[in-house]
This record gives C-alpha cells, sequence and structure tokens, in this order.
C-alpha cells in the first residue's frame, strides 16, 4: 500500500465515523425532540394517561372543588338522563375532570352542548378544566353529565351516586336528587 | 229647510280621537306575521305514539299547530324543546283550537312505543301528539320545514350497544289554520314559550 492508499483509506475511515457520530446525534436530537412535542403539544392525550399525571404533590388545604345544585333529569330505564351541577374551585391549584361515573349507568360522558351554524351541536369533551376561583355551571344547553341509558328507572325524588374524577387523582363522591329543584 | 245644525259636543271628539288612537296603537302594536313556509302544497303520512296515522298538514287544517322537533336519545337539548312545548300548552290554558306536536326526526329509534315511553317520562299532556313515520317520509318532512340533521358520534356502551348522537335544528314552530308556518322560534330557549304564547293570544283572538 503507498502513501496515497494509506491517505486515502484512513481519510474514508475518518469519513465513516464522521457519519456513524452524525447518525447518532440526529437520532439523539429526533427522540428528544419527538419525546418533548409528545408532552407539550398533546394535552388531551396526557389528560387521557391520568394515572401517570396524577399531583401527589397537592394537598387537600390547596385542593378544594365543590358541587352545589345538584340534580339529574328524570327519565325511565334504557333512555337517556343527563346530570347539572354547578362546579367550583375554591382551591389554589387548577385541576381537570376528566371523568364521571354513577350507580345509574355504566355509560358516563362528559359533554357540551352549542350551537354551530345553525345547528345544535354535542360532543364529547375529554376533560373540563377548571382554574382557581372558577365557577363553572353543567346545565342545559352547555356542559352536561351524560347518563347513557340508565339502568333503571330514575324517578323525580330518587337519588343517584355521581363520582367526579380529576387530573390531580381526587375524586368527588355525590349523591344527586333526580328532578330539578329549581322547577 | 227645517233641517237643524248637527251639533258636535266637544266630548265626543275626545271620544272619537281616544277610539282611533287606540285602533291606531293596536294595528301598530300586530305583529305582521309572514309565512315563512306554505305547506299546502304538502302531505306527509305520519303515525303518532299510539301508531294511529297522521297525514300532515291536512288532519290539522282550521287549527293552529305548534311544533317542535326531537329525539329522544337526546338527553339535554331536547328535553328542553319538550318542556317548552308543555309550557306553552300550559301557559295558554289547554286550548281546544291549538294542537301540540313533537316530531322525532330519527325514526329507526323513535318507534310509536318509544315516543308513547318518553311522553309518560315527560308527564306529556294526552292531547299532545308525537309523531314519527317512515324513514323517507320523515326526511321529506324535515326537509320541506328546514330541520338539518347529522350524526355527530357513535359510541359502543359498556354493555356492548352502539348508539349514535344527533346534531340538530332547533326549533319549534308556529302554523297557522291556512297551513301555513308563521312563526318560528329557537326551541330550547327559556324565554321561547312566553314569547310564543303572547304571539298565539294576540292571533287567536
Amino acid at each position: 500500500m503507498n502513501n496515497q492508499s494509506l491517505l486515502f483509506s484512513s481519510a474514508s475511515a475518518r469519513t465513516k465515523k464522521t457519519h456513524i457520530l452524525l447518525m447518532v446525534l440526529i437520532s439523539i436530537s429526533l427522540g428528544l425532540t419527538l419525546g418533548c412535542n409528545t408532552k407539550a403539544d398533546r394535552p388531551d392525550s396526557a389528560l387521557e394517561e391520568q394515572g401517570n399525571l396524577a399531583d401527589s404533590s397537592i394537598t387537600t388545604s390547596e385542593w378544594s372543588i365543590s358541587l352545589n345544585n345538584a340534580w339529574a333529569r328524570p327519565t325511565k330505564a334504557g333512555m337517556m338522563s343527563a346530570a347539572y351541577f354547578t362546579m367550583r374551585n375554591n382551591g389554589s391549584v387548577p385541576d381537570s375532570l376528566v371523568r364521571v361515573s354513577s350507580n345509574a349507568s355504566k355509560d358516563v360522558q362528559i359533554h357540551l352542548s352549542y350551537m354551530n351554524d345553525g345547528i345544535m351541536v354535542m360532543e364529547e369533551q375529554p376533560f373540563v378544566a377548571i382554574q382557581p376561583s372558577e365557577q363553572i355551571p353543567f346545565q342545559p344547553g352547555g356542559y352536561h353529565i351524560m347518563i347513557i341509558q340508565p339502568s333503571m328507572d330514575m324517578n323525580e325524588g330518587d337519588m343517584i351516586s355521581l363520582s367526579l374524577f380529576f387530573n390531580s387523582g381526587m375524586i368527588i363522591e355525590q349523591t344527586i336528587q333526580v328532578g330539578n329543584p329549581a322547577m | 229647510m227645517n233641517t237643524k245644525p248637527t251639533i258636535v259636543k266637544p266630548s265626543s271628539f275626545v271620544l272619537l280621537f281616544i277610539f282611533l288612537s287606540f285602533v291606531l296603537l293596536q294595528s301598530a302594536c300586530m305583529k305582521d306575521y309572514k309565512v315563512i313556509d306554505d305547506m299546502n302544497d304538502a302531505s306527509f303520512e305520519l303515525i303518532n305514539q299510539d301508531s294511529v296515522r297522521v297525514i300532515f298538514p291536512e288532519d290539522f287544517r282550521g287549527q293552529y299547530v305548534v311544533m317542535g322537533f326531537v329525539y329522544t336519545n337526546c338527553p339535554d337539548i331536547c328535553p328542553l324543546i319538550t318542556q317548552n312545548l308543555i309550557k306553552i300548552q300550559k301557559d295558554l290554558g289547554y286550548p281546544d283550537n291549538v294542537q301540540f306536536l313533537g316530531v322525532s326526526f330519527d325514526p329507526l329509534r323513535d318507534t310509536p312505543e318509544v315516543l308513547h315511553r318518553y311522553k309518560e317520562v315527560f308527564k306529556v299532556d294526552e292531547n299532545v301528539n308525537f309523531l314519527t313515520g317512515e324513514p323517507t317520509m320523515v326526511q321529506s318532512f324535515m326537509d320541506s320545514v328546514r330541520v338539518r340533521t347529522q350524526e355527530s358520534m357513535r359510541t359502543t356502551t359498556e354493555s356492548g350497544m352502539e348508539i349514535y348522537f344527533l346534531n340538530h335544528s332547533d326549533k319549534i314552530m308556529v302554523m297557522n289554520p291556512k297551513g301555513e308556518i308563521i312563526i318560528e322560534y329557537g326551541g330550547s330557549m327559556p324565554s321561547i314559550p312566553s314569547l310564543i304564547v303572547q304571539d298565539l293570544q294576540s292571533l287567536i283572538q
């Protein structure tokens, strides 16, 4: 092997090493970028994984969310109902309602009704965020808890239970009345 | 000539003035109800909650008709429309000369039996009819009164049943005895019953 070919082969080896190094660096930076984007740009999916995100550092003195004027619409078994209340955050930390369950039905969802281009639209909500001192009404024609095909008749004056699961890991369990007390 | 001059007392002028003012004021306050849709050329064969055949608008000619549009799997808005229909009927004093209708735009699920149960749940008066029908007929009817629907979401319940929900127009309408739609309001709004009651009272008198 002459000097020229030695020089060439060592230059080629250097280029190879540089390429490998570059590829490793690109992979690391790509991985980091994608990893960061998953958390920053997809709050919905992050909220769905509430178990992983539950903030165990929140203390009960900081967290105080209450439900007032709760009621559910009377219906028969197998039909439809909805629950309404006023949710208020009296604490000092923000949180999000992410899931609701009830003894009245296995299928309970958070929904929002609103008018869009002359059509009344209803959409399932993955979560409802609430800030400190904020009050969010769940009322007919707005946010509501949809109780799909209850397994029992829900007559005026009956009581059903609601469990509200928050992103923080906190849960509100409340018994609410069937029938609007204001009517 | 022995004709006596007609003496018009000032008090008669006053009375005439008051009368004319009253007439003018009344006519100024009267709403001008324009025809929104003329249903006279239409004929829809529908069925009520008791499986009784109904021809719309033929069977209702000569009466005012108040009608709302609903589907019974609707948990939030349609109950408000139904409650508004109930309130209008109650506030008008359950009149014999006004027909009340709830028309379903979901005929596949809203069979007469389902509508019958829906009426029971909402304690709807027996003189209020809920209508459904063959899907194509119901669709034609909805097109004629410009009630729009679109499937919003389909979901499978934990019990494995697939259900769907509908986005829809939010309307209560009034049809006059000539078969013309003359009033159309947002069906679920809380202020609607009093507006329709006022309108109907001025029309019926």
